[in-house]
């Protein structure tokens, strides 16, 4: 297992007496796509947000092996998960303190964790080119004082900024409403947006909070080509939540199936769908008759 | 009463009764205040003003009905700028800029000070927009950072004896300091009890200058120096040694020599301050700054960093606010806590919610208005505060993005 | 030096004191519990409802009615009509419009309401402080000589009224149908529209009932101090704010206990140890409690939903 990108270890996470996730076990696979699914409150999204930094997890650990680089403890870049052997190594302690005081979701991002969201978050009164500029600000300018100034290195990182923005926006056809401000585009674009957003952050591991809801069937389709397009061209790893299983099942590699806070399942596609616990407790005890039908 | 949603056949009696009952809740509503009016422990009876206050609402009310029946919407004025304009920006405001150059040079004193006090509000509003405008973190204590650059000028030259030149990176580092010690404990907070905390903020600073007699001399106020430049005084005689502006460049003494200073100084403190907000607008701090008003979710989903995005925020706008108390300072020679109540702060809100929320020539042209409408309007000097008020009410209603929108920027291939 | 009798006074001031700024608190608390807004201008309400007693009882007196009680009773019932009126209105022209606009707009509505009720007192009235006679005279007192704990009359009707009112109020929200409405609107603003609750008069309701509310409490301080003017609303209404805070701003005995709690802090913090900064020292209440306990002191901290 040590060629995963990502591993949980025996995360948990409870809000006050409500346990989300507990004890949870395991491993995303780099440069392919990963299905978590499982049933409505099966702490899908809260897995989601601990991974991405929005909540600090109450015990275990997640750890990040992008290509190239060491390990990388997601839940120290939250400024948690305090170890008693910290205190005996000057430098692990003040790493610590560091995160502690300079830590949040910004550190994940910066190491190559970025997300979408269910409930499409975009800013709303800006244009599209401005919602990915703003996920571009680490490309920009280090320094304030360059852009007041408009210094040459400060006028050609915002340009290469824009050509970027520009590219992908070509790539996934919005190029035509670069100007355009985000609420006035239709619903379908304002999802790829947010995708092409998270891709501006140049992401290693990205992180698909249920794409395909509210999607027409055709919008769907087009939707599994850019996710394809993303893993392969750009090398990204994808984890995707989803409940549409005509999206998930033909593009993942791998299927995590959660339920009640417990991982179920883990397994190809052809697997899962046949584990009898995960037909049971997600798909129904009648799925069994149904599968039936389709397959005559 | 108002929920007559259908169209058209509002009759006659329709309007009559609409209007009867308006008149008699109005005339009740009005009758205690302005038509009954204490005298010691007894009244005064002045029914007839009630009376024309009922019969006025009860008219506007018949209107509105009259309007909504028809699906008329109020006509939403919005302030163009006319493509010419736009073509020619670098002239226009070169000849603005040389307008408001030659401007102190051809009116009196009288219109010099209420000129330097446009550029102050501009300026306030310039720091305010920042933090409501583009940041969308409603503060209502920004008074607080004025009263900081006020009170920082005019007590480190009693304590400190620092003079006007020095005491603009004082000020700004003060000012800083305190926008970031005010931005740490609110950083968790949103909307309006954010609002709440920075009117308590600013409340709070408030009383203590008035209550701290010993250091900032209470109600009373305390005396700040006129500035000076590169040493010289603008007074009729030097009282710190050396010899003062006019006898140096052999011209008469005129009291307004000071005010033209200040003005120009000031003037180019705001083409300074417009230019810097400018810039910053369209580089990645001002557009996390409207991003985090946008959803601040997804911005820290981006990796922004919303503790440090606010904290830029609040100390930027407190910086600006905090120049202009030293301008308002040095221009007044004198200062005390009641420059710095509530009301203030819901002024320089008002400019930038009336200029259009985050748009820098709606802020301009807002505090122009505001600041002048009292001058032009003398015979309603009494009404001014009541003006604001309803101009507040009636924007958010009609208009709640203000009369100037912000204009994206645009980027080409 | 420390006296016992002392203490006891100024407790007796502070829960005088603390039962107004619970009265005037309810307001807040319902109306932010509502429609989850700060209703600013609540306190000029209360501003409202002085100067309307004022005028009240200068009438019934120059139209001679002589008895004590029955004056208190008519200024009583014309003031809560009238200051109610306020509230609807207010409710009505300036924060009705804006449902649905964006976040800021009804406080930045309010601000201005605060602004346009102060200063429409001011021309209407004029800008000097403003009196009643004394009415109710006389005092009973515990103890002799130096050690004495003196509560007037009128301090004894106010905390009467004011536990009176607060169990109407109760009875109103738990036993009526109006109630009903407020508690459901409350819980889903959407869900009770649909189910036939009228949304409009329910929220009239409640910034009508929280208006009557500070009425009382503005009767009741102009009985006891007998001077105001137009700009008493700011600071108090700024402090009964802190009260609803306190108590958890949503909840209704939260209101009464966080007024009671902040009128004791308040007066025992200018009695024993400062007066010039008991303002400073009600504002830092209010902001240290925004700032690490913003559910109230007895509420459960809440968790930010992504």
């Amino acid at each position: 297992m040590s060629d995963s990108i990502l591993t949980v270890n025996n995360l948990s996470m409870a809000f006050g007496g409500l346990i989300a996730l507990d004890k949870i076990n395991l491993h995303v696979a780099p440069n392919a796509i990963t299905a978590l699914i499982g049933p409505n409150g099966a702490g899908k999204t809260t897995l989601f947000n601990c991974l991405t930094g929005f909540y600090v997890p109450t015990a275990g650990s997640m750890t990040f092996k992008p290509a190239g680089t060491g390990e990388v403890d997601l839940v120290m870049l939250l400024g948690s998960g305090w170890q008693r052997q910290d205190m005996y190594s000057p430098r692990r302690c003040g790493r610590r303190l560091y995160y502690k005081l300079f830590g949040g979701t910004h550190q994940i991002v910066r190491r190559g964790i970025t997300r979408t969201f269910q409930n499409t978050r975009l800013f709303m009164g800006m244009t599209a080119m401005e919602n990915l500029l703003v996920a571009q600000h680490r490309m920009i300018s280090p320094l304030p004082l360059s852009g007041l100034v408009r210094l040459p290195s400060y006028r050609r990182a915002e340009r290469s900024a824009i050509e970027l923005a520009y590219r992908y926006l070509d790539e996934f056809g919005l190029g035509g409403v670069a100007n355009r401000l985000a609420k006035e585009l239709p619903y379908g674009q304002q999802k790829k947006l947010e995708i092409i957003r998270a891709l501006c952050t140049n992401p290693q591991f990205l992180c698909l909070d249920e794409p395909a809801a509210g999607l027409n069937s055709a919008e769907t389709k087009e939707l599994a080509a850019m996710i394809r397009n993303i893993k392969n061209k750009m090398g990204v790893t994808i984890f995707i939540i989803e409940h549409d299983m005509s999206l998930v099942m033909p593009i993942s590699d791998q299927v995590i199936v959660l339920d009640s806070g417990v991982v179920i399942a883990m397994g190809t596609p052809a697997q899962v769908s046949k584990d009898p616990q995960v037909l049971e407790a997600y798909l129904g005890s009648d799925y069994d008759q149904k599968h039936a039908g389709d397959d005559a | 009463m108002n929920t007559n949603k259908a169209s058209g056949n509002t009759t006659t009696r329709t309007y009559i009764k609409e209007s009867l009952i308006t008149f008699v809740l109005a005339y009740v509503i009005f009758l205690p205040i302005t038509g009954l009016v204490l005298k010691g422990y007894d009244y005064q009876a002045l029914l007839h003003r009630p009376l024309y206050l009922a019969l006025s609402v009860a008219l506007l009310r018949v209107c509105i009905v009259w309007l909504r029946d028809r699906r008329m919407a109020l006509p939403l004025p919005t302030v163009q700028i006319p493509a010419g304009v736009r073509k020619h920006k670098r002239f226009g405001t070169a000849l603005l800029f040389g307008v408001m150059l030659a401007l102190p040079f051809s009116i009196d004193n009288y219109w010099l000070t209420v000129a330097i006090s446009v550029l102050i509000y501009i300026l306030l509003g310039l720091g305010l927009n920042i933090v409501v405008g583009l940041a969308g973190l409603l503060d209502l204590g920004f008074v607080a950072f004025y009263a900081v650059g006020a009170y920082g000028y005019a007590l480190g030259s009693q304590y400190l004896g620092i003079g006007f030149w020095a005491a603009i990176p004082f000020v700004i580092v003060l000012a800083m300091l305190c926008g970031i010690l005010l931005g740490f404990p609110v950083l968790r907070m949103h909307g309006d009890y954010l609002a709440i905390v920075t009117l308590g903020f600013g409340e709070i600073i408030r009383l203590v200058l008035n209550n701290w007699l010993d250091f900032t001399g209470g109600p009373n106020g305390v005396a700040a120096p006129p500035p000076t430049l590169f040493g010289m005084e603008f007074a009729h005689t030097a009282t710190q040694g050396g010899r003062p502006f006019h006898e140096l460049w052999g011209l008469e003494y005129g009291s307004s020599h000071r005010y033209i200073f200040i003005y120009l100084l000031l003037l180019a403190t705001v083409a300074l301050a417009l230019l810097f907000v400018n810039r910053l607008r369209q580089m990645p701090l001002g557009r996390s700054w409207e991003a985090l008003r946008e959803n601040e979710i997804a911005c820290r989903s981006l990796g922004l960093n919303h503790v440090a995005i606010k904290l830029s925020a609040f100390s930027l706008g407190a910086m600006i606010g905090g120049v202009a108390g030293i301008f308002f300072a040095a221009y007044q020679g004198f200062i005390n806590p009641s420059s710095f109540t509530f009301f203030e702060s819901a002024l320089i809100l008002c400019i930038v919610v009336l200029g259009g929320s985050g748009s820098t020539i709606g802020v301009v042209l807002a505090a122009t208005v505001i600041t002048l409408l009292p001058e032009v309007l003398r015979d309603f000097a009494d009404f001014r505060i009541l003006i604001f008020g309803i101009v507040m009410v009636v924007m958010m209603i009609w208009r709640p993005r203000g009369f100037v929108t912000a204009k994206r920027q645009r980027f080409e291939r | 030096m420390f006296d016992i009798y002392v203490l006891g006074q100024q407790v007796l001031n502070g829960v005088i004191l603390g039962s107004i700024y619970g009265l005037i608190a309810v307001g807040y608390t319902m109306v932010y519990g509502i429609v989850g807004m700060i209703n600013f201008a609540h306190g000029d309400i209360y501003m409202i409802s002085a100067y309307v007693t004022a005028v009240a009882l200068a009438v019934l007196m120059a139209f001679g009615i002589d008895s004590v009680y029955l004056a208190l009773l008519l200024t009583m019932v014309m003031a809560v009509i009238i200051t109610g009126l306020y509230g609807w209105a207010v409710e009505r022209i300036a924060y009705r419009p804006l449902r649905g606009s964006h976040r800021l707009a009804p406080l930045i509505s309010a601000i201005g309401v605060s602004l346009v009720l102060q200063n429409y007192v001011q021309i209407g009235q004029g800008a000097r402080t403003q009196g009643i006679p004394t009415l109710i005279e006389g005092s009973l007192s515990i103890g002799q000589g130096d050690s004495i704990i003196q509560i007037s009359y009128t301090q004894l009707l106010i905390i009467l009224v004011a536990v009176a009112s607060m169990c109407l109020l109760t009875l109103v929200i738990t036993r009526t149908s109006l109630g009903r409405d407020c508690r459901a609107t409350q819980q889903d603003m959407v869900m009770a529209s649909i189910l036939g609750v009228n949304i409009n008069r329910t929220i009239a309701w409640v910034f009508t009932i929280g208006a009557m509310m500070a009425a009382i409490a503005g009767v009741l301080v102009t009985l006891n101090y007998g001077t105001f003017d137009f700009y008493i609303g700011f600071v108090t209404g700024i402090k009964a704010f802190t009260a609803a805070v306190l108590g958890g701003i949503g909840s209704l005995p939260g209101a009464m206990l966080g007024g009671v709690l902040l009128g004791l802090s308040e007066s025992l913090f200018s009695g024993f140890i400062n007066t010039d900064y008991k303002d400073v020292f009600a504002f830092a209440i209010l902001v240290l409690m925004l700032i690490f306990r913003p559910s109230g002191l007895f509420g459960k901290p809440e968790v930010d939903k992504v």
